[in-house]
């Protein structure tokens, strides 16, 4: 399937790591990703410490907001939106560049990765048949206006569990795709910088095989 | 790929962190005691005490440093800073936005301002945030500037190498 790609979201997940200085920490992301955030928004948010993990302390939006970059204490997200073209490889880069400098400038622990992708396909006719077609042996109801499926497989690399969510939803003549590929959790897994860089591409080329490999009609 | 030990932020501490703070405070000598709290974060469990030598809002200037001080117990020195200075100018009306600049141990803050035209009470206001935070942080590590939002638009007069830190 041809399917246009709407959103791409890679996540980093850190083992809380603890802040020096907010200040320098955004500088060394802003010039990894090449002042693609310059002319936009960079905001750094000095709150204090009862202020949950999960808050970004560091956000970053590009000024057409294609691109957004978001730093918690747990989790680094970059999602690339929009008409850019090729989001996913330049996901992947600029996700292997928050690794490099998570990594190498601040010595942070990462234990897990996600990729999401959200895609989209027009159908002339009813999106609903599409799906039924193929997923639901033709059983549509006349008054059905919206359908869905979840499948989840459970893949493994590197002898770590690997949860790939496929999603896809018909609504008129639109069928909604995500597809999902993230590491399990675990606390206590520290991954190297050629981890997260063969984790990335491996992931990166198996959901676009898994949408290629969609339907066409 | 690598095995370690948990590192959950019920047991994130860093060296120079608190374990308590005391809900008390004595509203004397403030400044110093406050300099003293940041150059020695344990001592900020003597409790905050201040004269009353502002003739505006001091209450309001002292709850917030206290409450401040009462939550931050395991952020570093330098974060500590920058978070009260954010604290106590963006309680004042006529603040629009905050941004700031970090080099090298020193904060380049740029406020911008509501008012459009002079306004004294208000640069009054500003000014004796600014002198608070002088005289208990020491002057080498901040500067400020006050900038009319209606005027001057961040965008225009500041480099790529700001960061907004309070929008209101």
């Amino acid at each position: 399937m041809d399917a246009n790609i709407q959103q791409v979201q890679v996540v980093l997940f850190y083992n809380f790591w603890k802040s020096s200085n907010l200040f320098k920490i955004a500088d060394s992301f802003d010039k990894s990703f090449a002042n693609i955030f310059d002319g936009g928004q960079k905001s750094v948010l000095p709150v204090n410490d009862q202020t949950p993990p999960e808050v970004p302390r560091i956000i970053m939006s590009s000024q057409d907001g294609e691109y957004q970059f978001q730093l918690s204490l747990l989790r680094a997200n970059f999602i690339i939106q929009g008409e850019v073209s090729s989001k996913i490889n330049k996901a992947v880069d600029f996700a292997k560049k928050i690794a490099a400098v998570s990594l190498n400038d601040y010595n942070w622990s990462i234990n897990r990765i996600g990729l999401v992708i959200n895609a989209k396909k027009e159908f002339n006719n009813n999106a609903l048949k599409f799906l039924d077609k193929h997923y639901f042996s033709n059983n549509l109801q006349s008054q059905e206006k919206q359908k869905e499926i979840h499948s989840l497989i459970e893949d493994v690399w590197e002898d770590e569990k690997v949860n790939q969510w496929l999603r896809l939803k018909a609504d008129a003549n639109y069928l909604n795709i995500v597809v999902d590929r993230n590491l399990v959790p675990d606390d206590d897994r520290d991954l190297s910088k050629s981890d997260i860089f063969q984790y990335l591409e491996i992931s990166s080329e198996k959901i676009k095989e898994i949408i290629s490999n969609l339907p066409d009609q | 790929m690598e095995r370690t030990t948990s590192k959950l932020p019920e047991n994130y501490s860093i060296n120079n962190s608190i374990s308590y703070v005391s809900e008390f405070f004595d509203y004397s000598n403030l400044t110093a005691q406050i300099r003293d709290n940041i150059n020695s974060f344990p001592r900020i469990t003597e409790g905050l005490k201040i004269t009353d030598q502002f003739n505006f809002s001091t209450s309001n200037l002292l709850k917030n440093l206290s409450n401040i001080y009462k939550v931050q117990t395991t952020v570093a020195k330098e974060e500590k800073e920058i978070s009260i200075v954010v604290s106590l100018f963006s309680k004042i009306d006529g603040v629009e936005s905050i941004y700031a600049k970090y080099d090298n141990g020193y904060y380049d803050i740029k406020i911008f301002t509501t008012n459009d035209k002079y306004d004294a009470e208000l640069m009054e206001r500003l000014f004796n945030i600014e002198d608070t935070i002088f005289e208990v942080m020491g002057t080498e590590n901040f500067s400020f500037e006050y900038l009319p939002a209606k005027y001057l638009s961040p965008k225009d007069v500041l480099s790529e190498k700001y960061y907004i830190i309070f929008k209101g």
